[in-house]
């Protein structure tokens, strides 16, 4: 009670000292007046008696030190004048308070701008209302591949599960907008069951979202659109509810808009109820293309939903064993299937790449603390003299850390957020894969920017702290503060620290190195493709009124004619899927060759038209391309690229051997209509060089047919012009126009945005890792920087001798690189073993550029060199510029 | 400083303060400093601003309260008096002074 009393009033006392304070000073103002009064009484003259009073009082200040000390909170006291005392030491070394400031203000930046990112996408992850209760259903067919749920099995599913509040599907096909006084257009569109807006949490800004009688066979045609579209076709028309569109041929009533962002569940542009989608009744039970989501009843555990699905799965396999054999299902949670999980290595590696960069900056204000302290010595010393105690003299240090520590977390802050614009900028907008993340910083962004903070300085500044306050006292001052090899220890720990900076360094480089190799387009094809004069579009040709595969034959020969015929044009063809946009997978086999059923052997296919190389400026190094000569009536051909040439007939020339391409699966309903290939053979006629069909690093190998014999119901153009894009828009909507008015062209880009929108994931990363890469070279070179200057500082006077003996430049130069490179060494050797141990815990990244390759630890090893070399420079000038006489007098 | 002249033993100050104040009724500092001195009769070296720190230490502690007033010279002058809590403190405390005592004093008449 009495100590809680004391303790209460104590902390008012902090609030109330200078009340206090002047009452004290009252008090012995009026004592000291009483004295004296008593003294002049006993005869004294009024001086006297006050210098009588002044001696009976005693020391007023030491009454005062003591008053202070019994009021109030001594230690928030002393702490605050600590803290004042740092700020001031900070202030006299401003060159290196700012450079500790900017090292760490970076490197907690960095950890901080990782985190958000991580934060972002796994913790808070998609933008679903309470989205760790919602789970992601797919299927695992007989071949151990993920694939989605079929329209019958989702039925049976939805019936049965128990352990679901709701349960829905959806699947992605563009559709065509006509019939509302505009050009025809082609949309993004998701077809969705009844009351999938709700469990996600998002509900229409306008109208209403689907009810559960739209999404029944039969029921009139309804749409929702996204605010983009409203606004961009519509003109923000507020009474576009209840109005009637003509999608895919047939009208349809607007019910609803939905709010801005929210293009869920990737980028549909407009929903339309899952029962509409064409032909979903007639699908077959193995028709897996449905994506199926559910939100579990409150207090349902994941395991049980898990359970429950796959007993519902093995019952319908048991009961439909024609077509769901093996077929087992996979559930896991939403925000887990797209976003991975915390513990997955790849965000994991990234977590780590947070972690190295802060220890790399905490590293480097260590050393810079270990040179400063080592300044400090006589001031310390004096300190310690004068009765500051060891725990006082350390307890400053840490303050002085903490003060670094509070100033750097505040820059970090500042790179945080600018880092994270930068990189929500850098995401295009029209390629974002799921939603808008929220990037924003959330209390548990600040809890690891402070706790990162305080944790640098305590894991940090501790140590020089300790070392600093063990100064010998007596030695210092006896050696007026020389600067001679005394001070081995910390030597020693800054060396060690240097050297584990470099390590760190060399394992993020590395690593670095490998992601910007990754997302750099290395083959020579990539740079071939002569981008900037190639329009592309694409077109889709509706199956109602294009059945047959000879009517759409005919159109893709009519279209590249008509283009062809455009002044200006220099050459057009059309692909099934343009470089860069993915590619379909097929069986392959090869005449004269068992086939392996264990071994199976896909190949990625591309279906072309005649001229399609030359239209993307290549040139096959063997064989020809295909030309309009060539007819599907005719013998069948194939031209296969170099990856295909090396990995089946190891780099021979395949041409004139026979092939054969198999689908492995029933056609996808997105391509109802597109009959699955006969199993023909197919001459090779042509080696294409390596372009990409998919963004990954090293290129597929790759089956070119010509598009007559798939005739896919959807197509890209191509258009090589010397004509700018906008005037060759209207020309080709003309033509196409000419042949099918209603017929919309989309996704006009130009090929350098095909590819550029291709490669985004990889620029990002890429950048990310240069700017990482940049960052940790700047730390090391700031570490090595301090460390050697700090190392001539120290040796000023053994320089001196050395230059007052004769030594020539070169050899104190020598003697201060000589060391830089040893700790270089040392730290890159053990850099190559983090490395290796990095890559082993994090083995995720690529197959084809591993960090411990011998080309990116060459490049890692120039670097560190350059580096080297740049921190040497300036503390090496100031050697061979010494003055020997000053230098060996010098203290 | 003569060597007849006694240090104040640690801890005993406030003893000695509660007491002068529960006998004396409300006094200021100054007042408290001059009767110490006259019971000790010059027996107890005792620089009277010591006594500012012991005040606060009491007062903090809930024993002793003061208030500003007026000396009988027509000074202003804060006056401390001792509330219920400082009188219980000053019985519990001058029982164990007591004992205390009689121990050492037994100790010390040994032999």
């Amino acid at each position: 009670m009495t100590a809680l009393r004391v303790l209460l009033s104590r902390l008012l006392d902090v609030v109330l000292a200078r009340r206090r304070d002047a009452r004290l000073k009252e008090e012995i103002e009026s004592h000291l007046g009483l004295l004296t009064d008593e003294y002049e009484a006993r005869g004294l003259t009024p001086a006297a008696a006050r210098a009588a009073a002044r001696r009976a009082f005693g020391g007023i200040d030491q009454i005062k030190a003591d008053y202070r000390d019994q009021r109030g909170l001594p230690l928030f006291d002393a702490l605050t004048q600590d803290v004042r005392f740092a700020v001031r030491m900070l202030g006299r070394d401003r060159g290196f308070a700012a450079t500790a400031v900017l090292v760490l203000g970076l490197g907690i930046g960095v950890n901080n701008m990782l985190f958000t990112i991580l934060n972002a996408h796994t913790i808070r992850g998609l933008p679903i209302d309470r989205v760790d209760r919602v789970l992601f259903i797919s299927t695992i067919d007989d071949r151990s591949m993920e694939r989605g749920v079929s329209y019958l099995d989702f039925m049976d599913m939805r019936a049965a599960a128990k352990s679901f509040g709701a349960m829905v599907a959806f699947t992605n096909a563009p559709v065509a907008l006509a019939g509302d006084g505009h050009v025809p257009e082609r949309h993004d569109a998701s077809f969705v069951s009844a009351h999938a807006f709700s469990l996600i949490g998002t509900q229409p800004v306008s109208g209403r979202a689907f009810a559960s009688e739209d999404d029944r066979p039969g029921a009139p045609p309804l749409v929702v659109l996204s605010s983009g579209l409203w606004r961009s076709r519509y003109g923000s028309d507020s009474g576009i509810v209840g109005r009637s569109i003509v999608v895919n041929d047939i009208p349809a009533t607007v019910i609803g808009v939905m709010p801005e962002r929210s293009g869920f569940p990737s980028n549909a542009e407009i929903w339309l109820p899952l029962a509409q989608f064409p032909g979903l009744l007639a699908q077959r039970r193995d028709t897996r293309t449905l994506r199926v989501f559910g939100r579990l009843r409150d207090g349902i555990a994941i395991a049980a939903a898990r359970a429950e699905v796959e007993g519902i799965t093995d019952q319908v396999s048991g009961e439909h064993p024609d077509t769901n054999k093996n077929v087992r299902a996979r559930v896991v949670p939403i925000n887990e299937r797209f976003m991975g999980r915390l513990t997955d290595p790849a965000w994991m590696a990234f977590m780590a790449t947070g972690v190295l960069v802060v220890v790399i900056s905490g590293a480097n204000v260590a050393n810079l603390m270990f040179a400063r302290a080592i300044y400090r010595r006589r001031e310390i010393a004096i300190r310690s003299s004068l009765g500051a105690t060891r725990r006082r003299v350390m307890r400053q240090l840490l303050i002085e850390g903490g003060v670094l520590a509070s100033l750097g977390g505040l820059a970090g802050l500042g790179a945080a957020l600018a880092g994270v614009r930068v990189f929500r900028t850098a995401i295009p907008e029209n390629v974002l894969p799921y939603w808008q993340f929220d990037y924003s910083m959330d209390a548990r962004v600040f809890v690891a920017l402070v706790g990162v903070s305080v944790a640098t300085v305590f894991v940090f500044a501790l140590l020089p702290a300790v070392h600093a306050s063990r100064t010998d006292v007596v030695a210092v001052l006896k050696g007026g503060g020389r600067s001679g090899s005394d001070q081995q220890a910390p030597q020693r720990w800054s060396t060690a620290f240097l050297v584990a900076e470099f390590a760190l360094t060399v394992v993020l480089l590395a690593t670095a190195a490998v992601s910007v190799r990754i997302a750099k387009p290395t083959l020579p094809s990539d740079a071939v493709i002569d981008t900037r004069e190639i329009l592309t579009a694409t077109v889709t040709l509706p199956e109602t009124k294009y059945r047959t595969s000879q009517q759409r034959i005919d159109f893709y020969r009519r279209l590249q004619e008509r283009l062809g015929a455009i002044p200006g044009v220099l050459s057009t063809s059309v692909a099934s899927a343009l470089p860069r946009s993915g590619a379909a997978e097929e069986q392959l086999q090869i005449d004269g060759r068992p086939l392996d059923n264990d071994k199976r052997q896909p190949v990625l296919t591309v279906a072309v038209g005649p001229r399609y190389f030359a239209t993307l400026g290549l040139t096959l190094p063997r064989g020809r391309e295909f030309s309009s000569a060539d007819l599907p009536s005719g013998p069948a051909y194939a031209i296969v690229n170099d990856a295909f040439a090396r990995r089946f007939f190891n780099g021979q020339d395949p041409i004139g051997r026979r092939i054969a391409l198999t689908s492995p699966s029933p056609p996808a309903p997105s391509a109802p209509s597109a009959p699955s290939a006969p199993s023909v053979w197919l001459t090779i006629i042509g080696t294409a060089p390596d372009v990409r069909q998919r963004s990954a690093p090293a290129p597929d190998a790759l089956v070119y047919r010509l598009i007559d014999i798939t005739a896919p119901p959807s197509a890209s153009l191509l258009v090589r012009s010397r004509t700018s894009p906008e005037i060759l828009r209207p020309l080709l909507d003309e033509q196409l126009a000419a042949i099918d008015p209603t017929l919309p062209l989309y996704k006009v880009h130009t090929m350098k945005q095909v590819i550029r929108d291709s490669e985004w994931v990889g620029r990002i990363s890429s950048r990310l890792a240069t700017v990482l890469t940049l960052i940790a070279v700047m730390l090391s070179t700031v570490g090595l920087y301090a460390v050697t200057a700090h190392a001539v500082g120290q040796k000023t006077q053994e320089l001196g001798v050395r230059i007052a003996l004769g030594a020539r430049p070169m050899q104190v130069i020598g003697v201060i690189v000589r060391r830089a490179i040893f700790q270089l060494t040392v730290g890159f050797a053990a850099g190559i073993g983090c490395t290796m141990v990095w890559a082993w815990l994090f083995s995720s990244g690529s197959v084809e550029v591993k960090p411990t390759d011998p080309q990116p630890l060459m490049m890692v090893a120039a670097m560190l060199l350059v580096l080297a070399v740049t921190a040497c420079i300036v503390p090496a000038r100031r050697a061979i510029r010494l003055d020997p006489v000053a230098a060996i007098r010098r203290d | 400083m003569s060597s007849t002249e006694a240090e104040v033993p640690y801890g005993t100050l406030d003893l000695m303060v509660l007491k002068t104040l529960a006998a004396m009724g409300p006094l200021h500092g100054y007042g408290i400093a001059r009767r110490i001195e006259q019971v000790s009769d010059g027996g107890l070296a005792l620089n009277q601003g010591t006594i500012y720190p012991a005040l606060l230490r009491l007062e903090q502690k809930g024993w002793i309260k003061s208030a500003w007033g007026t000396s009988d010279n027509n000074r202003r002058a804060r006056y401390y008096s001792i509330t219920a809590a400082g009188r219980r403190q000053l019985a519990a405390e001058a029982q164990l002074w007591a004992r205390t005592v009689s121990i050492v004093n037994r100790l010390l008449s040994q032999e």
